[in-house]
């Protein structure tokens, strides 16, 4: 039987609520992007040793969100797992969003957003071999196929979706990748430079991508008053599980061969530097360790609470493995002759979290949370319950109005 | 008495200025209305189904707002005064 999806009829007080909040949340974009744009890249607390912050650290874990999501969601209409089925449209939508979002942080981190096309200028301009620009080339294609295969689904064109989806899927796999390699390309600093880093980045993004997925299904169907299949919950665990395994190796050969090589003071700066909390604490500790241990142990790994707790571990996690990759990697030193010419006076940098940079995160925060709310309101996201009318129909179905 | 006029001067640029500004925000916000209303009746013509149609105007909306306030601050900062 044909699945069907509705829109909920967002009338409760806690709805107009929650856009409320999130609506004030969004206006701090705003305020904060005009103080930032009048007063200078100062107030975000980024200098000359450190150049990346906060929004940084969220474009790069938006974009591994929003492929992590994307990638998931080819479970159900390229692999046509039909067991999947019921989050798809949520994961894919969800990759939309996200991969907006991860726009926004970068385009506002360019302090001169209105330079943006340069990007864009094939040859006019611009560096065509710099990995920015390939990017950005990627990013475009990326969002472009998403919202046409978001549309295909929306439409019920299984054929096309299925294509769609496939050449999205693998889109998503090459854009992370991509990112990755922006910081894994860059030979000076130590921190950032392997071979191996987008694949890491593109086993983080899954992590962190099934992990969203995982919250946010739980979070709308609980919030929706719809019935959840726990075995649905407990097969992304599963998966989650084998994706956080595939990371520690891979984070595993990274350091271990960072530590191998003689220069390997940059690395030693990471494990017991001023941000070695950020690398053990949350990147191996949050990311790794907490949720494998209540993902595996199975007092913990066949409950919703279990799975959801793990997912929510590797979300805070795979943040801190972002911040622990920008802040501890610019903050070392670059050594550009030894004893005589050191990146910066040759002592590492300190980053501190501005009020400015803070309110600009959550106000793109705010805003893509908006964006999704929305969409909940007035696009067919989420699965009908048992009692309620087929998407689709002719005519207004009464059922479908009194959803939510 | 010539300090008194220098500031009278320097008062009215700013205040012109300000109106100014109001002017040509008004302008921008009636072109990125005329964009993105030329944006959304396109996509209609290509078939576009009306239930989009609300999320759709709301996206454009938000987006609208920050790219006004863009242009607020790009004209504060690099045009603060009639003729630089």
């Amino acid at each position: 039987m044909e699945r069907s999806y509705v829109t909920i009829e967002g009338k409760s007080r806690g709805y107009y609520l929650l856009v409320t909040l999130l609506g004030l949340g969004s206006s701090s974009l705003v305020v904060s992007f005009l103080v930032a744009y009048l007063k200078g890249q100062q107030m975000w607390g980024v200098s000359n040793i450190i150049p990346w912050g906060q929004l940084i650290i969220l474009y790069i874990y938006f974009i591994g969100l929003s492929a992590g999501a994307v990638i998931i969601s080819s479970l159900g209409y390229v692999l046509k797992w039909d067991f999947y089925k019921p989050i798809t449209r949520l994961a894919v939508f969800l990759g939309i969003l996200l991969m907006v979002g991860a726009m926004l942080f970068v385009f506002v981190d360019l302090g001169r957003p209105e330079k943006f096309w340069r990007l864009f200028g094939y040859y006019f301009l611009n560096n065509m071999t710099s990995l920015f620009v390939i990017n950005s080339i990627f990013y475009v294609g990326y969002i472009t196929l998403m919202v046409l295969y978001l549309w295909l689904i929306f439409e019920k064109k299984k054929r096309w979706a299925t294509i769609v989806g496939t050449l999205d899927v693998i889109w998503a796999v090459s854009v992370h990748m991509g990112t990755g390699a922006i910081f894994g390309l860059i030979g000076n600093r130590e921190i950032f430079f392997s071979p191996i880093k987008p694949f890491e980045f593109l086993a983080a993004a899954l992590t962190s991508g099934t992990s969203l997925i995982i919250l946010i299904t739980l979070g709308a169907f609980k919030f929706t008053g719809r019935k959840i299949q726990e075995e649905l919950i407990f097969s992304l665990g599963r998966l989650l599980s084998g994706l956080i395994l595939v990371l520690l190796i891979l984070v595993f050969v990274d350091k271990l061969t960072h530590l191998y090589f003689p220069g390997r003071e940059s690395t030693l700066y990471l494990f017991t530097g001023n941000y070695w909390w950020l690398f053990w604490v949350f990147q191996i500790g949050m990311g790794i360790i907490i949720p494998l241990f209540l993902l595996i142990y199975p007092q913990t790994g066949r409950t919703v609470k279990g799975v959801f707790s793990a997912s929510l571990s590797v979300m805070i996690g795979v943040f801190g493995e972002r911040a622990a990759l920008v802040i501890p990697g610019t903050a070392y030193p670059q050594h550009f002759f030894p004893g005589f010419i050191e990146g910066m006076w040759g002592k590492p940098g300190i980053f501190p979290v501005t009020i400015w940079e803070t309110l600009l995160t959550l106000g793109i925060v705010s805003y893509i949370a908006l964006l999704f709310v929305l969409g909940l309101k007035y696009l067919e996201i989420l699965p009908a319950r048992d009692n309620e009318a087929i998407a689709g129909m002719e005519g207004r179905n009464p059922l479908i109005e009194t959803v939510g | 008495m010539q300090v008194v006029h220098v500031l009278r001067d320097e008062e009215l640029k700013m205040s012109l200025r300000v109106a100014a500004i109001v002017i040509e925000v008004m302008i921008l916000t009636a072109m990125i209305y005329s964009f993105f209303l030329g944006l959304r009746l396109t996509l209609s013509d290509l078939g576009l189904q009306p239930k989009y149609e609300r999320f759709l105007k709301l996206a454009l909306t938000t987006l609208g707002v920050f790219i006004l306030t863009f242009f607020i601050a790009h004209l504060i900062l690099f045009y603060p005064e009639f003729i630089p």
